[in-house]
Order: structure tokens, then sequence, then C-alpha cells
């Protein structure tokens, strides 16, 4: 569940920023885990990884074809970079469209959660920047979504993907 | 680089040939041959490709025609070369990797038309952007050895240091080095010894805290035992001392998230290979996966590092899932499903995990490549490194098994002749070099199907003594050579005869280095069996092996030697083909690198005068400036056409007493040639 219990200064500077508004982010249950090996670690994991995998589904379901997968800079954004060295945990979601040529037009973002706006907006600013092969008609609303997780029980993290350093 | 000094000789260097197309197709089986053959010998276009971290470009070798190999960096979005490594005299690019979005780092090697890689010319680093490039290693640095010395370049440390396993360059110690590891920083060139090893020419074993926890390595003196030692504190333990022969347990890794588990290979209780987890307090071994008949090559693990996987080859390449619902599973099945009857490797992937470049090969394909974007999930095509020969045109090669007369059982390699029915056909049977832990395997082979495209069944046989299929199979047949590890090649023509495929009237015997050996020894042991030998860079008489060449002048060399060929002299000249000229019946061939130190030099010119002095018909043909093998591209199409035309004549459409082809084209070397007809009778 997601919680809208923002401050007003913080909505009104999300709002600036193209996002919707800041939300609290809430962690994964991992009850399901207890069992596992460092189960926080595991749990983490599983979590990116079905968070990647929707992602590719959603985009899947759409045909689309990359001509060019623009990554992150994390350089161009020292917000965002502080971000991930301060292990902040939250989550986006960020809708785009397609056009005939293949480029990507009303890129939004939604449900950013409370300290990730830098991650979100470097992230919207990147998937504008890619190029798909030329379609028949438009493709609106692909969701695209992250989550930033980090273990207690070590600094192991899936290389790259989940944390947005390329 | 490779530091430790491999005793096997070498296992069928590149031969591949190439009568002159044009003057060739008119006569002999060439006219029958479905690819030119110079493009079946042309060099690919690349070996390797490796996409950055960030998917922005690939990096890949590729080698030239005089054999060195040169990086080019494409830009991915055009996959234009917009800059290429190429160094000066025989400095070449052995290995390479991307260190970050703008940095590549190469290691270089000596290349020559004398050896592919003599040692590790240095470790550099390479800016893309700026195309700067500075040596990080010299080989000089740490006097260690006083003189050059080698690296090997190994895991990441951290953003800046790798870990740098140092030994002397070059093959000429009595005994076997000691090594030292080194932290080196790549940007700085600044190498901190951290320890020597504590047996010879070691390989180590380093944690996830990047500690030094085992050292795998050897005696001064011995390649066929295997020692392992364990770090305590700052103390070498000794934990294991090994004879190959008998079982080894080798550190792998250890596991990426429990510090309690490291993985070991091993057949100490089995003759093959297997994995197991170990766990490091209790001792207490959990197989993973062990095959019966074949050692595993590798076990694929997941990202929680639980094993999925495992591989192995006993006659064709096969995958076998130990989790089948596992995502990476189900995900290289899906892959399998749009590259059937192909093998799929993951040669790259960007750091996001998200695109993958794919090598896909078989036997007819040396590999094209591909992107995969695991997001969109499509596959595109990338490069086609030899886009001069069609797949389709390339001759097929079939895993074959057969008995050997006392009822082993013996894998081999079919390689046949496209659009020609598999009957009746002639047959060179091609005996792998090595011969002990070397093994022959499905897949492309340039050499095979060269020979094949001319019109040839060739069959390649693992015979006893072979690696990968268990301890006893590899070293039980050592002293053997000439005795049951020939026999095995003539069963291996009994069952092509007898299964239609070959005519036995039209068999010829060929190979390199041991397989030289066993060519010449076929036509002494059994003289009515082959109508005509090749020696390539051939081991003739197991006394000068024993005595002469750069294995005898080191201490563990002599004791492989004494192992492998017996230590009794006249027994090893029973079991040679030089002393025994008077049996050979079949025309000979004899081609040798002028400069060979593995299979002396000495070895052909005896041969040669006692085949003169017989007066037997044999031809010669060196190469002055190679050594155990040819290397540059024109020496090998010359070498490569002359042995075709020797086949030609003996066993295809021409007749023995034809004149042999010239083999010369413009870019010939004119390697000296000689046709000695023999006397009557």
């Amino acid at each position: 569940m997601k919680l809208l219990a923002v401050p007003l200064v913080a909505l009104a500077l999300a709002l600036a920023a193209g996002a919707e508004a800041e939300v609290r982010f809430e962690r994964p249950d991992c009850a399901a885990f207890k069992d596992a090996f460092k189960p926080e670690s595991k749990c983490i994991r599983e979590t990116r990884k079905r968070w990647q995998e929707a992602n590719f589904a959603a985009l899947q379901k759409t045909g689309l074809m990359f001509v060019h997968m623009a990554r992150p800079d994390i350089d161009t954004s020292p917000a965002a970079r502080a971000a991930i060295e301060n292990k902040v945990e939250g989550s986006f979601t960020i809708r785009f469209s397609v056009a005939t040529d293949g480029t990507v037009y009303n890129v939004r973002q939604e449900d950013v959660t409370d300290g990730i706006t830098p991650l979100a907006a470097l992230w919207a600013d990147t998937i504008a920047q890619w190029t798909f092969t030329r379609i028949d008609k438009p493709v609106t609303d692909v969701e695209y979504r992250r989550i930033y997780l980090y273990s207690s029980e070590d600094d192991a993290q899936t290389p790259g993907e989940s944390q947005g350093k390329h | 680089m490779k530091l430790v000094h491999a005793v096997a000789l070498a296992a069928g260097i590149a031969l591949a040939q190439v009568p002159d197309a044009a003057p060739r197709a008119e006569s002999g089986s060439q006219a029958d041959s479905p690819l030119a053959l110079t493009d079946i010998i042309a060099r690919p276009k690349f070996l390797d490709l490796k996409v950055s971290p960030d998917g922005r470009y690939f990096a890949g070798t590729a080698v030239m025609d005089d054999g060195k190999a040169v990086l080019h960096i494409l830009d991915r979005s055009t996959m234009a070369v917009i800059h290429s490594e190429v160094y000066d005299g025989p400095l070449g690019v052995g290995a390479f990797d991307w260190h970050d979005n703008e940095h590549l780092l190469i290691t270089s090697t000596w290349k020559s038309e004398l050896a592919e890689g003599r040692g590790s010319a240095g470790v550099f680093l390479l800016n893309i952007k700026t195309k700067d490039i500075h040596r990080v290693w010299g080989g000089e640095g740490s006097a260690d050895y006083g003189g050059f010395e080698g690296a090997d370049l190994g895991a990441r440390i951290d953003d800046e240091h790798y870990w740098l396993t140092v030994g002397p360059s070059g093959s000429t110690y009595s005994e076997f080095p000691y090594f030292y590891l080194y932290k080196l920083n790549i940007f700085t060139g600044r190498a901190i010894k951290v320890l020597k090893s504590p047996s010879r020419v070691a390989s180590f074993v380093i944690n996830a805290d990047n500690e030094v926890t085992h050292a795998i390595g050897f005696p001064p003196d011995d390649f066929d035992t295997t020692i392992v030692h364990r770090r305590v504190g700052e103390e070498w333990v000794l934990e294991g001392t090994y004879r190959n022969a008998e079982g080894v347990s080798l550190p792998v890794r250890w596991h990426k998230a429990d510090p309690d588990r490291i993985l070991y290979r091993d057949n100490r209780d089995a003759q093959t290979i297997g994995y197991y987890w170990v766990d490091a307090k209790t001792g207490k071994k959990e197989l993973i996966y062990r095959h019966p008949g074949v050692d595993v090559d590798e076990v694929v693990f997941n990202d929680d590092d639980e094993a999925i996987a495992a591989k192995h080859q006993y006659d064709y390449p096969s995958y076998v899932p130990l989790k089948p619902d596992d995502p990476l599973v189900v995900r290289r099945q899906r892959l399998v499903a749009a590259f059937p009857d192909h093998q799929i490797s993951i040669e790259s992937s960007t750091a996001d995990g998200i695109e993958h470049v794919l090598r896909v090969h078989n036997d007819r394909d040396q590999g094209q490549f591909y992107l995969w974007n695991e997001y969109d999930g499509k596959i595109r095509h990338l490069l086609d490194p030899r886009p001069q020969v069609k797949a389709a045109d390339f001759p097929p090669t079939h895993a074959v098994t057969f008995k050997a007369r006392d009822g082993m059982d013996l894998v081999g390699y079919l390689t046949v002749p496209k659009h020609r029915e598999m009957k009746n056909l002639p047959l060179v049977v091609l005996p792998h070099g090595g011969p002990h832990g070397i093994r022959d395997s499905w897949g492309y082979d340039m050499e095979a199907a060269t020979i094949a495209n001319a019109g040839y069944a060739v069959l390649k046989i693992n015979y006893r003594g072979s690696g990968g299929y268990g301890k006893d199979f590899h070293y039980q047949w050592y002293r053997h050579w000439g005795l049951e590890m020939q026999d095995d090649l003539e069963d291996g023509v009994l069952w092509a005869a007898g299964a239609g495929i070959a005519d036995i009237n039209r068999v010829c015997i060929y190979g390199a280095s041991y397989g030289g050996y066993a060519s010449l020894m076929g036509v002494v042991k059994t003289p009515d069996r082959y109508q005509c030998a090749i020696g390539y860079v051939g081991v003739y008489d197991l006394n000068i092996m024993h005595d002469v060449g750069d294995i005898s002048r080191s201490r563990a060399g002599q004791k492989y030697l004494d192992a492998a060929l017996g230590t009794d002299p006249a027994d090893r000249a029973a079991r040679s083909s030089t002393p025994h000229v008077d049996r050979i019946k079949a025309p000979v061939f004899l081609v040798h690198g002028m400069q060979d130190d593995r299979a002396h030099f000495q070895h052909y010119e005896e041969m040669r005068e006692a085949l003169k002095a017989k007066g037997h018909r044999f031809e010669t043909l060196l190469v002055p400036r190679a050594g155990h093998g040819a290397r540059d591209l024109a020496s090998v199409r010359e070498v490569s056409c002359r042995m075709i035309d020797f086949f030609d004549r003996h066993i295809g459409d021409r007749k023995p007493t034809d004149a042999p082809d010239d083999c010369q084209f413009p870019e010939s070397k004119k390697l000296p040639y000689e046709y000695f007809a023999g006397r009557p009778g």
C-alpha cells in the first residue's frame, strides 16, 4: 500500500519536477525468505528481479524494438549519486509513449517515493533518449518501474541494474 | 596468458589448405569442392566481441594474415571501427577486457612465425575517448627473476586495482619457477607484491574479502603432481599433494554469499572430474554433478550460486539442467529454440545485465555474433566473422562411437564432404596431437573441414591416452605409444569401412606433432592399411624425443618423458618409425618447421635420411621460419595445398604417378619442397 503523507514543500518540488507526488516507500514483505541463507539479501534480489521482469514483459507486450537504449550517467546528477551513496530506498514508475518514428514522448513520473526524486528524474531523462525502430501506430503508456533496496546483511547488490550505476 | 608450460605436443595445428582455386578446380577432387579453399583458411574478421559496460561500444580482436592479433573498437550505433590497436613489430594483442565505459585493459603478447604467443609483453590501459594508451605493467618492474617476466592479469579488486600473477617469461627453466602475486594499480602502474607462491607455477583462490586462501601448483620437477596449499594467517599449510593419475581435489572458488562454502573439482573417488561444494569448517562434501564417462567441463550457477546446470561432452556437447525451472535455464531453452543445432555462449554483457553478446556456433559455423536485449526480447545479428563461407556449404561433423579390438569404447568425430553420399568415401585418419590429456571435440574444425571439402571423409579419434574420459583412460596408457594407442586408430578405420562410410582401399593417415608420430607409426605397424601418410612437425624417433627438444630440457619434462615414453632406449626404438622405415610401403610426405624445438627438426632430418637411404618414394616440405607448425597465412596455404595435392594423388581422383601441383600463388613463400621418386621395386 502506498502512503500519501507528503510535506507540502516536497510535493511542490515534486510537481515542479514533473512527478505527480512523492510517496512514502514501503519495503517488500520478506517473510517468505526467512529460511533462506541471508534472507534479506535473497528477498531483495528476488524483488529486483521481479520488478525487472515486469518491465521486460511490459515492453515485450508492445513489440517495440530498441535502436538505442541509453543508460543513465550517474555523474550528471550529484543528487542521484548522493541517493545511491546514501542508500536511499524507494521506487518510482515512469510511463512513456513511442511515436511512429520510434522516438519517445510524454515521459511521466509516477509514484516517486521520498528521496528517490533525483533518480526518477535521471531515468526520465534517460528514457526520453531511447529510440526504437519505426512502428505503424504510436504506442502509449509503456510502464517502467524501478526499486532501490539495500541489505543490511552485506553489500552484495545485483550489479548495475538495480542501483542505476552503469 | 598461460604461464604454465604445457607438456602436450600441439594438438592439430591449424593446417587448413588451399590449392590454388582456379587451376586446382580442374583436377582431382577439388572439382567437387563447394568452397574455395582460400576462403576456408582466411582469418576470421573477429575472434571475439565484448560489449562495453554501458552498451555503447564493442571491442574485438582480429587476426591478420601474419598471425598477429589487433584490437578493434566499434561504435555500437554504426558498427564502424572507430579505433584499432595495432602494434609495431611482433607485438600483438593477447587478451582484453573492459575496465569501465572508457577504458580497456589489454594484455599483449609477442607474436611471430615461431609462436602463437611468447609470454606477456605487458599490460596496457587504453582510453577509448582520448585514444591514449599506456603500459601499466612492463615485465621489468619487480626484478624477481632478474629479467623479463610474464604477467597474467587476474580478477578485479576495486575500481583501480587488479590481481596480477607474475612469473618468468619463456620456458627455458630447468625447474618450474615460483610465481608472485601482485596488486596492480592500472592507472598508476604501481604494483605491490603480496606474496610468493608456496608451490611452482601456482594459481590462487581469493575470497570475497580479497584474501588469498589457496594456492594450486606443482613441484619443481613434475607436472603430473598437483599441490594444494591453504593460507592460514601469514602461513601456507599443505592441504594435499595429489598424483594426478590417482585423482585430485582442487579448490575453484568461494561461494558468492556463504563464506563457509568453497567449490572443488575432484576425481579422487571416481574416474571423472565432478564438482562439489565443500564446507570449509567441517570438510563435508556435497556432490553437485558428475558424469560417469566424461569430465564435467563446467557447472552453471545462478545469482544465488545454486548449481542450475552442468556441461560436458562425451560425444556431442551436452547441457544437463540441474534446476530445470530456474529462470536462467528457461532463458537458455528459449535461446536454444531460436538457434537449433547450435551452441550458444554469452561472450559478454552490459553492466546492467540486460544486453548480451552471443556467439552462436556449430560444426559448420565458427560463430556468428548476435546482440540479445532481454528488455525488448529481441536478438539482432551483429557480425559474421567469415562472410565468405556459407555454413550450408561447410562439411558437417558427426560424433561417432565404436569399440576398439579389446572392447574399449571410443569416441570419434567424422567430418564428411558436403554434397556427397556418405558411402565408400576416401578416408583421412587425423589423430590429434598431445597425446596425453588432449582430446578432440565436436565443433568447427578448419583443418578437418578443409580436407573434407576436398572430397575426403576425415576421422578424428579420441584414442586411449586422450583427456576427458577419466584418469585411467588418460594416464594408464603412458608408455603405450605405438601400441594400443595406435591400434585404436586402425580400429577406427575398420569401423568406418565396416559401416560403409570409408573405402578400405583408399585410406591415408595424417597428423601433426604426436599425430605425425601416429601417422608414420601407422604405415610402419600396419603397412597395408594406409595408402599414404603425412607427418607434420612429427615425432619419428622416441629416443630423439627423449633427449632433444624443449620438453627434455626441464626436469619435469624429463620425468614426463620417462613416464610417457619409457626408460629403455631399445623399447623406445621399437616404438619409433625412423628405425623401421624398411616396413613402410605407402608414400610418405614429411612437413616440418625448421625452428621446431618441440618435435625437434632432427626428427625430420633423420627420417628423411632413412627414407632416402631406403629408396622410398616420399616428399618433403620445409617451413624455414616455422617452429611447431606454420602460423602465417601464406605458409599455411602452401602447406595445405601440398597436403591436399598429396591426398589427391594417392586416394583421390588423380594417380600416384601424376606430377605434384606446384602450389604456388602470388604471395607464396616458395617453401622448399622435394620430391623423391624412390627406387623401383
